[in-house]
């Protein structure tokens, strides 16, 4: 994309991000930032001064594979939306693929050893016990990470 | 169609109920800033877009907007469960509670019911794409006043998350905007209207 049009009047202007991929946020500090780029990452102050802030908590249950899921979700979320405004960025698709190979090994573990996420995941399970896999685990608005 | 995913986007645990918390917090699912009208913006604008790229976009930030309204829908749930009704009436939860009990009904922080008139869906590429900007600035400002409002690291954690989210998706909106102003002409980008006089589009 050429910048010419960022200098034209009467019109709304935003830079592209230009990025080097080389300072991303690992899949905790992606999620608890909001974003894997540090250059995107824009905090406000009242949640970075003053009391209570140095008391900040991890995650809950954060040494759990359901977070580790969402960690590494997140990451695929976030290089998705950044591929759609970047669809030519070869080295993003390659970071993707990769990011989306081991979110589907990381499903279809928790699948394994707890309850399916996905209708996907189902068909790869080796052991339903005969039962409806897709009604067990609670419900995601319950707050459960153990 | 959609494939749902059993989890939140962000994980939600608040161990101690607060209905005047919830109070606030519910104006981001049915507010004039919150998720669900993000939602039905991005969603109902994407089928005249004439970028394919961008309808693409839209599609994808309005998923994730679903994704949001359940992350708020879980924080008001976990807030207000097992509320006795003393917690109720003294909160001043009352009037909600007196329509809809504990359960989850999309309206703003102030009571108004959830609806389409906050937001649009214009026809017009670089208008739908400039309101956008807006919207996600506006929900910015929400979860700014929510977490000046807010203390509790459970429940701010989940909201600094959302708040960031605004900041990444007006960043990709923007440069949604830039692809839309390269097919067309910089000296008048206002000659014609992109998604509905397309004879223009290929004139370039």
């Amino acid at each position: 994309m050429n910048n010419s049009c960022q200098h034209n009047i009467a019109i709304a202007s935003v830079p592209l991000q230009h990025t080097d991929f080389k300072n991303l946020y690992g899949g905790c500090d992606a999620l608890s930032n909001g974003t894997i780029f540090p250059e995107l990452n824009k905090p406000f102050f009242i949640t970075e001064t003053g009391p209570g802030n140095n008391t900040k908590p991890s995650l809950p249950g954060s040494a759990k594979l359901l977070i580790r899921i969402m960690e590494q979700g997140f990451i695929v979320q976030d290089l998705n939306l950044y591929l759609d405004t970047h669809p030519d960025d070869l080295k993003a698709i390659q970071i993707y693929a990769e990011h989306l190979k081991h979110l589907k090994q990381l499903k279809q573990e928790f699948a394994d050893r707890q309850y399916p996420l996905t209708e996907e995941c189902i068909a790869g399970m080796n052991n339903t016990n005969g039962q409806y896999a897709w009604c067990s685990g609670p419900a995601p608005w319950e707050g459960v990470y153990e | 169609m959609w494939v749902y995913e059993k989890r939140l986007e962000y994980p939600v645990k608040i161990t101690k109920t607060c209905a005047k918390t919830a109070k606030l917090i519910i104006s981001q699912y049915g507010g004039p800033d919150g998720e669900l009208s993000a939602s039905m913006r991005y969603l109902s604008q994407r089928y005249t877009m004439p970028d394919k790229r961008i309808g693409g976009l839209l599609t994808d930030i309005g998923t994730e907007e679903l994704a949001h309204m359940e992350i708020i829908c879980a924080m008001v749930y976990q807030l207000t469960k097992n509320l006795p009704i003393e917690e109720i009436k003294s909160a001043g939860f009352d009037t909600y509670y007196v329509d809809h009990t504990t359960a989850l009904w999309p309206q703003a922080a102030a009571g108004l019911p959830f609806t389409a008139i906050e937001f649009q869906s214009k026809g017009d590429a670089i208008t739908d794409l400039t309101e956008n900007l807006a919207a996600e600035q506006k929900a910015r400002t929400v979860y700014d006043n929510l977490l000046r409002a807010i203390p509790d690291p459970e429940i701010r954690e989940p909201l600094k998350f959302l708040r960031a989210r605004e900041i990444v998706h007006f960043q990709r909106f923007g440069e949604a905007l830039e692809m839309t102003k390269e097919t067309l002409d910089s000296k008048n980008y206002y000659f014609f209207n992109p998604e509905f006089d397309k004879e223009f589009l290929n004139r370039k």
